[in-house]
């Protein structure tokens, strides 16, 4: 720990302490840019080094050609203080940056420079050098957060190396910093001086509430005030329930590792009621419940645990002998539903190749579809046979077709397709002046086009091949549906396809047939998108009811914040090959059509006591939502 | 000074597919611009802090989805918007034929208060490029035509013209602010022995 006098230099001539992160920008105006409205609120002032520790990388998390690399910067921490506050700070450590002899610190990070910024990212053991390019400056960004904006942050107990993860009042999630020395405990000693910090209510999760100490106090921003409802709901919680937040939590830890288990446990929760699509929605709240109770024990196996031993089990959440969880009754809502226990569920293998040729007879056709759909729901599709795969699970052929009438098929949509591209690459620019909706969905897609996933190799570039096709099924698929036409959204769920099969006319296809699953998402009137929310909350009702009683509390219950989520399935939250076991096993139709909301569910679950116990409202609940992004979301193949 | 109550200004931007919200928002907060952005899905907001008239606020600035079938979801943000800021490309003449109907839309579904005055801010973003379509005067016209709402012309890639047009975002947005405070029926606090701000005001160091 160092405690001295310094003067800031230029580079870290912060201009305003936002909320969010701060940058030493480097734009060309930054002088006209002060103007009278954010005057430099830290230059020329002495600052005290309260704290500092070397040797603490930040963690990046980027998409690589196949997989997640992490990249780690390796800088310095710090807590300075001067006449306006006290801050956190993170810095790149400029000797390794500049440096061309870098030198690889413990944990395979390095970063070199010889003409540029090289950074070797590590994962495992395995290096890869990611090139420089303009966004490698991204990296290099220096941090400062005004102590107070610290709303709580999470030191995992078993990280190694060890970490720390900040959450700002705003909801915004910092990437992790990641101690090659020093510890995290240190640096929470030396915030302690400044704020009270009190353990999560549960245990083992490593998060830690952040309050203000009253002599240091500025008031919170009036956008992290409790919303008025909130405080009594968790005020009445009876004691004896407030364990059950650290039961989710233990159990949430675990579903990080496996979205599909926890999807699956969630839906263990109410059984069978989703498997008929039937999910029974309109009744709550408040309504009658005999529609529901009827449906449900219209289902043979509910009906059983309906009557089975519900009584002992009502009282609590508690873990029986096994080591499962027991949910308790949850109240408030229409329906009661009988106790079940979690069930644990691991992936299994992706459908082989060797598998998939045993399914085909002689003449192609496939004997036993369910099983194939069993495997992929829970192993995936090994990549070099989706291309086979995925036209049969999506309906683009029928499992009972054989190699010969595929084939036909597929001259027959070829020609399809090839007639539809005409139609649109033979407007000219006169007639489009005269076809405003054609104009304005060509004018959308364009833009789009070069905005989807340029940073993947397959669209990188100027007139990258990838981009191209991609336009050309977009345009085409407007000819396809006009009615339709180009909505936003589209460009997201076609550039997963379109990368893994490399092929114009079987991306078109089976994007076709995706977008019959989902095509209500992108309806003008967007009634589709409004059901869903509604469901979700309805489900979240079931499952969570103290958080689904927070979330209406602060006028959330609309769960706008999912709205990304559910339109593209995930799609910006996982990274691309994630994406795409999860949208593998959503296709299979199994268990029931409306899956995707229990993956929503179980997300948001993961974060339901970082969002309670930091009294997120509406916007900052959005907030973190956003930042749930593939830095923080995996789907683990087979973590046996 | 620590103890000064803090504002938070709601500003929403609108506009066309395209026109640059995400790039202006990015620049005025981060000071950064990537012609690599993803087209918002949803809604998104970045917070900074900035000094106006001498008092430290909190500015929320909303990003939002140009497709306009998204909007209708969006209203649960902008209840209590402080300042819209209508974008449009001057190198796209479609994009500023729709100002109107964002306009229009926007005093629907956010219903101010006194929608009359409230405080609009046009910006013409794109100025770099060189197939400009829509002329400086033609914005200036419409802009006057609407109350006479402030027009700025801007470049969120070069950096041109974003600080000054959020200075007056920002000005505007907590003149509208400190009106909905006089209105307020039901303020937050009473101070009834001890007015606390001539007692700040006398003390303040900073």
């Amino acid at each position: 720990m160092v405690l001295s006098k310094v003067v800031p230099r230029s580079l870290w001539n912060f201009r305003n302490h936002q909320a969010r992160i701060h940058s030493s920008a480097s734009s060309k105006n930054d002088t006209d840019m002060e103007g009278s409205l954010s005057p430099d609120l830290h230059h020329d002032c002495e600052t005290d080094m309260k704290f500092e520790q070397r040797g603490v990388c930040q963690k990046f998390s980027v998409n690589g050609k196949r997989r997640k690399e992490t990249i780690l910067i390796p800088g310095n921490l710090s807590i300075t203080e001067n006449k306006y506050g006290e801050y956190i700070e993170w810095k790149p450590d400029e000797s390794k940056v500049k440096n061309g002899n870098a030198e690889a610190s413990s944990s395979g990070s390095k970063l070199g420079a010889s003409g540029g910024i090289q950074f070797h990212a590590s994962k495992g053991n395995e290096r890869v050098e990611i090139k420089p390019d303009a966004s490698s400056k991204e990296f290099l960004r220096p941090i400062k957060i005004e102590l107070p904006e610290i709303r709580s942050f999470i030191v995992p107990p078993k990280a190694n190396p060890r970490e720390i993860i900040f959450i700002l009042s705003d909801g915004t999630t910092l990437n992790p910093f990641i101690f090659e020395r020093g510890s995290p405990e240190n640096l929470v000693i030396a915030l302690e001086r400044s704020l009270r910090i009190t353990k999560s209510r549960s245990n083992s999760n490593g998060l830690y509430m952040v309050g203000v100490r009253k002599e240091s106090a500025p008031t919170m921003p009036p956008s992290g005030v409790l919303p008025h409802g909130v405080a009594e709901i968790l005020g009445v919680l009876p004691p004896e329930h407030q364990h059950n937040v650290g039961q989710l939590w233990g159990f949430m830890k675990e579903m990080k590792n496996d979205p599909y288990a926890t999807a699956c446990t969630t839906l263990a929760k109410f059984g069978h009621m989703a498997l008929n699509g039937e999910l029974p929605i309109n009744v709550f709240p408040g309504g009658s419940s005999t529609q529901v109770t009827d449906s449900v024990l219209r289902n043979g196996r509910l009906e059983e645990s309906l009557n089975s031993d519900a009584n002992e089990l009502e009282a609590d959440y508690t873990t029986n002998e096994e080591g499962y969880e027991v949910i308790f009754k949850p109240e408030k809502i229409g329906v009661e539903l009988p106790p079940l226990t979690y069930f644990r569920t691991f992936r299994g293998q992706p459908l082989s190749q060797e598998q998939w040729l045993n399914y085909l007879d002689h003449e192609g056709r496939i004997s036993n579809m369910n099983e194939i759909r069993q495997i992929v729901f829970y192993g995936g599709v090994e990549p070099t046979i989706r291309r086979h795969v995925w036209p049969i699970l999506l309906g683009v052929h029928d499992s009972k077709s054989t190699y010969e009438e595929r084939q036909c098929q597929l001259s027959e949509k070829t020609c399809y397709y090839n007639r539809m591209k005409m139609q649109w690459a033979t407007i000219s620019e006169d007639q489009e002046e005269r076809f405003s909706p054609f104009r304005d969905f060509k004018s959308l897609i364009e833009k789009d086009v070069s905005r989807t996933d340029r940073t993947l190799d397959y669209f990188k570039g100027e007139n990258s091949r990838g981009t191209d096709i991609l336009r050309n099924i977009l345009m085409t698929y407007m000819m396809y549906n006009f009615n339709l036409g180009y909505v936003q959204g589209m460009s997201d769920i076609l550039a997963p396809i379109l990368m893994e099969t490399q092929d114009e006319i079987l991306a078109f296809w089976v994007f076709v047939k995706f977008m019959d699953l989902i095509e209500t998402n992108f309806e003008m009137s967007q009634e589709g998108m409004q059901r869903q929310l509604k469901d979700s909350y309805t489900l979240l009702q079931l499952v969570d009811p103290k958080f689904s009683a927070y979330l209406e509390a602060c006028d959330a219950s609309n769960m706008y914040f999912a709205f990304r989520w559910l339109l593209i399935w995930f799609k910006r939250e996982f990274s691309f090959q994630d994406t795409l076991i999860l949208w593998e096993a959503l296709w299979t139709g199994l268990p029931g059509p409306n899956f995707h909301l229990f993956v929503g569910l179980s997300i948001l679950e993961q974060h339901s006591t970082t969002i309670m116990e930091n009294k997120f409202g509406l916007s900052e609940i959005l907030r973190h939502v956003n930042d749930c992004n593939e830095n923080r979301l995996r789907v683990n193949p087979h973590p046996s | 000074m620590a103890t000064r109550k803090k504002v938070l200004l709601k500003v929403i931007i609108l506009g066309d597919s395209g026109v640059g919200k995400t790039s202006l928002m990015n620049q005025y907060v981060n000071k950064k611009f990537s012609n690599q952005y993803k087209a918002t899905i949803g809604a998104d907001f970045l917070t900074k802090e900035v000094m106006v008239d001498d008092r430290i606020v909190t500015m929320q600035i909303w990003d939002t989805a140009g497709q306009e079938r998204f909007q209708s979801l969006g209203v649960a943000f902008y209840r209590g918007a402080d300042c819209c800021v209508l974008v449009f490309d001057v190198s796209a003449p479609n994009t500023f034929k729709s100002l109107d109907s964002w306009r229009d839309e926007f005093l629907i579904q956010a219903s101010p208060r006194d929608p009359e005055n409230f405080p609009f801010v046009l910006v013409g973003n794109k100025v770099d490029l060189d197939n400009r379509a829509v002329p400086q005067k033609r914005g200036q016209q419409w802009a006057q035509s609407k109350n006479n709402m402030p027009y700025f012309e801007t470049s969120a890639k070069e950096g041109i013209n974003v600080e000054q047009a959020f200075q007056t975002i920002a000005k505007n947005a907590l003149a509208q602010e400190t009106e909905v405070d006089i209105y307020n029926e039901f303020p937050d606090h009473i101070t009834i022995n001890n007015d606390s701000r001539n007692v700040r005001s006398d003390n303040c160091s900073c």
